[in-house]
């Protein structure tokens, strides 16, 4: 397994449900999409008083990605990469 | 036996086990976490006989296998937030550290016979809202519940009496009593004392005239004997911080810079837990790994970045005597009191420390506002082309995993 840190700039679709909770569905890396299979895990991050929602996700490929959003700019960034 | 009873609930190999649930393929593999030496493994890598604190290039060698994972402190604090909240549903006060809890169970209501189904009830609920395993220890007192939980690591659940305390700690070696660390262990051996047992054995007056106020309580441990309520705070002993250089370096200014930027973490946290240091400490290690570390008393108890600055700046210059490149620097700040928010004035001062205890109240609201990195001191400017930032701040080479 390789686990590589980044920090870019990732195209997320995601549900985002009456109940506050967010639901990644599709990734959009480059050229390559992924679907998310399932959502390992979510937390919570700050800086300084923003929040930023980051989640654990399993894609199609089997890879685990770890993608990072922040409403107040509304942004996605993928910050983990796990390959199998 | 209900009444005055403490949970005692820990996240089994906490750091490893966060890594595993957010990255299933882990699951069932060996997994370490850590940087230069190991702060948490999983289960499958202690079994190779790996542990915390080993150094990682040794544990490699043992379990070649293994995966190594630097670690995300964020991360770790928001998982086990999540399960401190799960525990919070079942108690009102909760007193919680870096990976475990003391709940007080007073008034909980849970008669003695059903402590066990309750401890299962809550690791279940723990389990269910948090992912993360953790072992339930319950007794009648803090020490009570760690032990007991200790002895059914991972995962289980025990409820334990005072009578069945006083049983399962005789054979015990001391150092399972808390508090009895490596230097109260040896004094103990002198007197051929090595089990809890043994330690019994001598009387409260012996044990005052070897270790002082101290020798009175480690009397009342022994026995299982306790009288700290659960949701007491203790001050911290010390407030560490301390880091790795990417490129181990001579260059003052890198070094000063890195200092300077250790002693804002170290003050920050003291005005944030409102605590004042009167003591400062500076720990060195050199490229051939020998290392040094002295230690000043301030004149008066301070939180101030800059009056811990001066006497960390006056160690290091003391220490840095030789030849060699450097690969670690550390500062601590020890001697804590409560911060009663006054300062003691000098008589020819004209209200500067009034100022400048303003100006770090400010420092600290904008860096609680926008993140620690909003604002780096012109001393630690060198560092912004050495290392990378992110919210928290400069991304250390060995970021502490529990501060």
């Amino acid at each position: 397994m390789q686990i590589e840190k980044t920090d870019e700039a990732i195209k997320v679709r995601a549900d985002f449900n009456e109940g506050g909770t967010i639901n990644p569905i599709i990734l959009k890396r480059g050229a390559k999409t992924f679907r998310v299979m399932q959502v390992n895990g979510r937390w919570e991050d700050r800086e300084g008083l923003y929040r930023i929602f980051c989640f654990s996700l399993t894609v199609d490929s089997g890879d685990v990605f770890q993608v990072a959003f922040r409403p107040g700019e509304a942004c996605w960034r993928l910050t983990c990469v796990a390959f199998q | 036996m209900s009444a005055g009873n403490v949970l005692h609930s820990d996240i089994d190999a906490f750091f490893a086990s966060v890594e595993q649930l957010l990255n299933p393929p882990l699951r069932g593999k060996p997994v370490i976490v850590g940087a230069g030496v190991i702060a948490s493994c999983s289960y499958e890598a202690r079994s190779h006989g790996l542990h915390a604190g080993m150094p990682i290039r040794d544990a490699t060698r043992l379990c070649p296998g293994a995966v190594v994972i630097p670690g995300d402190r964020h991360v770790y604090a928001s998982h086990a937030a999540k399960v401190f909240s799960a525990l919070e549903s079942f108690f009102p006060h909760v007193e919680t550290h870096l990976d475990e809890a003391y709940c007080n169970m007073e008034g909980s209501g849970v008669p003695p016979e059903k402590l066990l189904e309750f401890g299962r009830r809550v690791r279940a609920e723990v389990m269910r809202r948090s992912g993360l395993s953790v072992t339930v220890g319950i007794g009648p007192g803090r020490m009570a519940a760690k032990i007991a939980g200790k002895t059914v690591k991972p995962g289980g659940v025990r409820a334990v009496s005072r009578e069945e305390l006083f049983e399962m700690m005789t054979p015990m070696p001391v150092g399972a009593i808390p508090g009895v660390g490596f230097a109260t262990r040896r004094a103990l051996e002198k007197f051929n004392v090595r089990t809890v047992g043994e330690l019994r054995m001598m009387g409260a007056e012996a044990l005052c005239a070897v270790f002082g106020v101290r020798g009175r309580k480690l009397y009342d441990l022994c026995r299982g004997i306790e009288k700290s309520a659960c949701e007491e705070r203790e001050i911290p002993g010390s407030i560490s911080r301390e880091t790795t250089f990417h490129v181990e370096t001579s260059d003052s200014a890198e070094i000063e810079g890195m200092l300077f930027y250790l002693c804002e973490r170290a003050g920050r946290e003291a005005r944030r837990l409102r605590l004042a240091a009167s003591a400062v400490s500076v720990k060195v290690r050199f490229s051939d790994l020998r290392g040094d570390e002295k230690r000043e008393v301030l004149d008066a108890p301070t939180q101030r970045d800059d009056v811990i600055f001066g006497a960390a700046l006056s160690l290091l210059r003391r220490l840095l005597g030789r030849r060699a490149n450097l690969r670690l620097v550390g500062v601590a700040i020890s001697g804590f009191s409560r911060d009663s928010g006054g300062c003691q004035l000098d008589f020819f001062s004209h209200g500067g420390e009034q100022r400048r205890a303003a100006l770090y109240r400010a420092l600290d609201e904008i860096r609680g506002r926008h993140g620690h990195s909003a604002v780096v001191a012109g001393r630690s400017l060198g560092l912004l082309a050495l290392l990378t930032r992110d919210c928290h701040g400069f991304v250390l080479r060995t970021p502490c995993l529990t501060k």
